[in-house]
């Protein structure tokens, strides 16, 4: 079943269309990959789903309910989180303190001016079990900006995490890591996609090829292929617009 | 038991309050008087309540003199109009604040940078003209003269002489402790640490679920009811409220005293800030007209050389996270 669906979707920037006419559909419980060469129009098309962009024509319904228009933190609370691809995390911030703000935001506690952070059990014990299951344990009290930049890239994905979306959407999560740390990241996505919905933009095809359950490619704007890895493979069209060689 | 008193001892808010206790007899022995006092107590409250937003929000405001001068007005006309007293005016000083920072806030909420921060001049221009115009209820050029320091007490029972600089300076000191005590609780609340996060990342804090706009709402309001606070009992010092105390100047005194004090990173920056800028302004305006002068020196050594305010060079990090984490290990 279809979790989220986007008809006929399109994004604009003055002449250029980003996203043009995209219908696409992201099955629940399953992994799906968008690729496409730089400017295809990929992190627009996320900013479009999570609400940090309105689209000029077209809709978006998440679980049923259009969700067109709806502001970032609106989309949030119906349960679509995402990571970034340049890194967003609070850097001033330390590790707990980062993933601990996105569980107080889950929870409902934000606008709480009288009582202690101390207070919230439920905040601290939560986001005590997102830092476990980050597998960041030891460094919760570091720093955000004095952490390595593979762990701040695990840190962005959990601060997503710690919003309990349904959906979770990754932009390039393997961007600038070593090729070692790539393994890892790539074991760790593995991981989330038992338990929710994912939607994972990605460079390194032996990742996309070998994690995803449905791959869909975009090329200046439109949707130009989908299917199973195997069927994205055999793809002329796709080779010829993106895979090149491979 | 004991080690919760000890540990009440390191806490700097104590010393604060104890300062300011003992000042109006130390101030004597400095060349300083009472009224001096409680200017810097005044000062401190419309600081501190400003760098809830500008500190803790990162939202510069350049129009926060106008809601200070809106408290002035505000108890001026409820008291010489509706009600004799203090408190009630008080009130309705602080609610007038709040009253006009919540519309003002309205156009706000979704601007940032220096879209909110001119914004915020134009407001307060507004504002100041309003003022200045409207005779028949500010007094215009004359402002409003006969504002009063009544006796607070019980009717018929007691009464404490307000008129007394050093009675009054203890009413405020009473306030000032109340107000440090609660925007103390709210900086370090949930809500405080929300408004912290939208500082450090605002497309973030909106995309883990908050509400920015609400918030930023919130904090421009709150601020504007300390502004206003602090407004009203400068009327009852001065036993009068003028254009300008809400003319554009006042706004940035207020935000070199939060700079200079290191309210950026300091909770305490404000009230250090106040005090440095009163007792300098009184030292050298004694010599010179031209006090000013000296004093953008000074501030701009501070902004060069210590750009996060006096208070930075103690900084000390406060480990709440670690008492938050720690629980969880044992």
């Amino acid at each position: 079943m279809a979790i989220l669906k986007t008809e006929n979707l399109t994004k604009r920037f003055g002449g250029l269309v980003a996203v043009n006419q995209v219908d696409l559909a992201i099955e629940e419980s399953k992994l799906t990959s968008i690729i496409g060469p730089n400017g295809a129009g990929k992190t627009t098309f996320f900013n479009l789903l999570s609400g940090l962009m309105h689209p000029d024509e077209g809709r978006i319904t998440f679980e049923e309910i259009d969700i067109t228009g709806y502001p970032s933190h609106r989309i949030t609370k119906q349960g679509i989180a995402r990571s970034f691809q340049l890194l967003s995390i609070f850097n001033e911030l330390t590790l707990f303190e980062n993933i601990r703000m996105a569980v107080q935001a889950e929870k409902g506690h934000g606008l709480k001016m009288l009582s202690s952070i101390r207070s919230l059990g439920d905040v601290n014990d939560r986001a005590w079990e997102i830092v476990q299951a980050i597998g960041l344990e030891g460094k919760e009290n570091i720093t955000a900006k004095n952490l390595s930049y593979g762990d701040r890239r695990i840190l962005d994905i959990g601060i997503g995490l710690a919003s309990d979306p349904k959906l979770l959407l990754l932009d390039e999560p393997t961007s600038g890591l070593a090729s070692r740390e790539t393994g890892k990241m790539a074991e760790f996505i593995q991981g989330l996609a038992g338990n929710l919905t994912l939607v994972l933009i990605e460079h390194d095809m032996s990742i996309v090829l070998s994690i995803s359950d449905h791959i869909a490619v975009l090329h200046q704007g439109r949707v130009i292929a989908e299917g199973t890895p195997a069927e994205i493979q055999q793809n002329e069209e796709v080779q010829e617009a993106y895979l090149g060689g491979l | 038991m004991k080690r919760s008193i000890l540990r009440a001892t390191r806490h700097p808010i104590p010393w604060v309050f104890l300062f300011f206790l003992v000042l109006p007899y130390l101030l004597p022995l400095v060349g300083g008087y009472t009224y001096l006092g409680v200017e810097v107590l005044i000062w401190s409250i419309f600081a501190l309540g400003f760098n809830i937003l500008l500190g803790y929000t990162g939202l510069p405001s350049f129009g926060h003199g106008a809601f200070f001068g809106i408290g002035a007005f505000a108890l001026g006309i409820v008291q010489l109009r509706l009600v004799q007293g203090m408190w009630i005016p008080i009130l309705a000083g602080t609610l007038a604040g709040a009253f006009f920072g919540a519309l003002v806030g309205l156009f706000l909420a979704k601007k940032r940078g220096i879209y909110f921060a001119l914004l915020t001049i134009a407001f307060s221009q507004m504002f100041w003209f309003v003022s200045w115009g409207w005779d028949s209820m500010t007094g215009g050029e004359d402002g409003l003269a006969g504002i009063n320091r009544l006796p607070i007490g019980l009717p018929g029972l007691f009464g404490i002489d307000m008129e007394n600089v050093l009675h009054f300076y203890y009413f405020v000191y009473f306030l000032f402790i109340l107000c440090t005590l609660l925007i103390w609780i709210i900086v370090h609340s949930p809500f405080g640490r929300t408004l912290q996060a939208i500082r450090y990342n605002e497309v973030r804090a909106g995309s883990i679920g908050y509400n920015i706009a609400l918030y930023k709402w919130i904090s421009f309001t709150l601020s504007c009811a300390f502004s206003g606070l602090a407004g009203s009992l400068y009327a009852l010092l001065r036993n009068a409220a003028f254009s300008d105390v809400m003319h554009w100047t006042q706004s940035g005194n207020v935000i070199m005293m939060v700079l200079l004090g290191g309210g950026l990173t300091n909770f305490f920056g404000p009230i250090l800030g106040s005090g440095v800028f009163i007792v300098l302004r009184d030292l050298f305006s004694a010599h010179t007209e031209h006090w000013l002068l000296i004093y953008g020196l000074l501030f701009m050594c501070v902004i060069i050389f210590i750009p996060e305010g006096i208070l930075s060079l103690f900084k000390k990090k406060e480990p709440v996270e670690e008492s938050l984490v720690s629980g969880k290990k044992r």
